[in-house]
């Protein structure tokens, strides 16, 4: 009988430690939920995403920035900030006891968190993840505003919108190929029509065929179908890691699959495509154009 | 012999208040902000409306609260139904309770409930869920009027491994930033903004204390074993029908309140009772201290262990009440 309680009791707990662990948690970076604001600009800021942190540099606010996450390393003096916490769980009591005037989070901060700071009179500003490349020149719009640097992100934003439209403009004359952009290796994620990596892909003159596919768990079986051109693997926080390299091998089997066929099989960095800024977008716009298109010889494919 | 017993719990009862008052008071003192316990008096008295007044009011001491009932409600929850049941490894989360109430915060969020009537309604999802889940086994158990308290153990089982092969099933469909929202609330958190439902949780859980009290001479009855207990006279039915209800109340409302914060309602227990044995009468309200200066102790260490990061606090309690279950397993010479 004891055996059986103790075995009943390892049953239980196993299916419950299993829920624990983070999983694929979120993908990219933010929207704002409309916080009109008029007054003097915010001189105590602080960053609870590595995406803001680095819009926050871009737009030359750096200096108001006065404390960010521990994953936000990008440009190097974001390092030696003061650090708050994660992406997901900043420390409440660290954040009030700095007094910011500002505290600009994402959609992936705990709401619990972030309303007790509302609570405690701290003004909050909360960016979604951007569906899309014009949501994301929207809200860097909007940041610009919300930072007093108004004019600095309207400049950042067409240079952009121009550097992406030349882009465009040489892929729209080629024929268009058959892309699969792989996010998540266990389970398989694939980059769908609903992400924002799927402007990637059709800027870059391709077409996803996972287009239609949802929230994007996908399987090999429909890739082999989708018989892709072009596969990019950018396995989330390990593409330059062991990860990415054995799901490139496993890719290469399949030799039915065109992609495989022509060497069009491709490793990126996820930090840079996932969560773009509007410079890192063109970068990576480049890249990806690369990898479709490489007669264009717009950026490097590896 | 009577009076050496009193004179023994008096020292039991003084020796968990004082580890609740120190421990509460250390947790008020720690934290990221840092600030120096011997300026602590001073922002008591004279520092309102200043930040650090406010971290210690608004930020550190809702904690301390809802880790005093919830730490508590789990830990009596534990009590009640290891006495029932007569089962050591008996926990409040074994019934599926916990289960039943993540499903009902993952349906919450998938089907964007909060949305319609805010943010209440994450506790109340998983309240509902649990509720779903205690009426369900309690349901499948009764046979002919009595209790089959075997039957509860195993259904109960058998619900929590439904109910998180469901949860997994959401998780695996849902959206990245749903997924995020479940991951969140499963994790367990003390960090609960709302004012009014720590407080729903503090007297949920007194109240839980005060009726289990009336049931305590019944429970050690039983621990004879059912036929003897209605031998004594004890309605066995009622107080096994009572107890199990008032277990998953509390178990319910911790969950949805605080989600889930695991091995509180099962280590406890063991420990208070080697200290006060098996006499209900004691062993309630201490298991009750107990678990509540076990969750703000631990609450603390997740708070500041690994600065700025916050851990969940229900990795410190299974990383504590583990390796402590184990040890205690291990010594078979003390009477589970």
């Amino acid at each position: 009988m004891k055996k059986l309680v103790i075995f009943f009791f390892v049953a239980i707990c196993l299916p419950a430690s299993g829920l624990r662990p983070g999983g694929p948690v979120g993908l990219c970076a933010e929207t704002p939920p409309g916080h009109p604001y008029t007054g003097p600009a915010p001189r105590r800021i602080i960053s609870l995403g590595q995406t803001i942190t680095e819009r926050i540099y871009l737009l030359g606010a750096d200096k108001n920035l006065i404390a960010n996450t521990v994953y936000c390393v990008e440009p190097e003096d974001a390092r030696h900030k003061e650090k708050v916490g994660t992406l997901l769980q900043a420390n409440i009591e660290k954040i009030v006891a700095m007094k910011p005037d500002l505290v600009i989070a994402t959609n992936l901060a705990s709401p619990r968190q972030l309303r007790k700071l509302r609570d405690l009179g701290i003004r909050v500003v909360q960016f979604s993840y951007p569906e899309n490349f014009e949501e994301m020149c929207e809200q860097f719009l909007e940041l610009g505003r919300l930072l007093g640097r108004e004019k600095e992100a309207e400049e950042i934003i067409d240079k952009t919108r121009r550097d992406v439209a030349a882009i465009r403009m040489k892929t729209a004359a080629l024929p268009k190929k058959r892309v699969f952009i792989q996010l998540g290796v266990k389970p398989l994620h694939a980059v769908t029509g609903e992400s924002f990596l799927n402007d990637y892909i059709e800027f870059a003159g391709g077409i996803n065929i996972a287009l239609r596919d949802g929230h994007g768990t996908y399987s090999r079986e429909k890739v082999l179908k989708g018989d892709p051109e072009v596969i990019i693997i950018s396995t989330m926080g390990s593409s330059e890691g062991e990860t990415g390299r054995k799901e490139k091998e496993v890719w290469m089997k399949y030799r039915s699959i065109a992609a495989v066929r022509n060497r069009q099989v491709y490793l990126v960095n996820p930090d840079k495509l996932c969560s773009p800024t509007p410079l890192t977008f063109v970068e990576g716009l480049k890249e990806i154009t690369g990898m479709i298109h490489p007669e264009l010889e717009i950026g490097g494919a590896k | 012999m009577r009076g050496a017993r009193i004179r023994r719990w008096v020292i039991i009862l003084f020796v968990l208040i004082a580890a609740l008052i120190l421990v509460s008071l250390m947790a008020l003192c720690t934290g990221a902000a840092g600030i120096s316990p011997a300026r602590i008096p001073g922002i008591i008295y004279g520092g309102k409306g200043t930040g650090e007044y406010s971290i210690l009011f608004d930020i550190r001491l809702p904690r301390i609260i809802l880790g005093f009932a919830i730490g508590g409600a789990l830990s009596l929850a534990g009590t009640i139904l290891q006495g029932i049941f007569r089962n050591p490894l008996v926990e409040p989360y074994t019934l599926g309770i916990s289960g039943g109430a993540s499903l009902g915060v993952c349906l919450n969020i998938v089907f964007n409930w909060y949305g319609v009537i805010g943010v209440i309604a994450y506790p109340i999802s998983g309240f509902l869920g649990a509720v779903m889940v205690i009426l369900f086994v309690y349901g499948l158990s009764m046979k002919a009027g009595t209790l089959k308290t075997q039957g509860i153990l195993l259904t109960g089982v058998m619900i929590s491994f439904i109910s998180s092969s469901l949860v997994m099933l959401i998780m695996a469909l849902s959206h990245s930033e749903d997924l995020h929202g479940i991951v969140f609330w499963i994790m367990g958190s003390l960090d609960e903004p709302d004012m009014l439902l720590v407080w729903v949780a503090v007297i949920g859980s007194l109240g839980g204390l005060v009726v289990s009290f009336f049931f305590c001479l019944d429970l050690n009855a039983l621990a004879l074993g059912e036929e003897e207990a209605v031998h004594l006279g004890i309605n066995v039915e009622r107080t096994k029908r009572v107890l199990f209800i008032l277990a998953s109340f509390l178990t319910g409302l911790s969950v949805s309140v605080a989600g889930i914060i695991g091995f509180v309602g099962l280590i406890i227990p063991h420990l208070i009772r080697m200290f006060t044995g098996t006499d209900h009468r004691i062993l309630f309200i201490s298991a009750f201290l107990a678990g509540a200066s076990f969750l703000i102790l631990c609450d603390t260490l997740a708070r500041t262990v690994i600065q700025p990061f916050e851990l969940p606090v229900g990795v410190i309690t299974g990383i504590i009440g583990g390796a402590v279950f184990v040890y205690a397993l291990s010594r078979r010479q003390v009477s589970l």
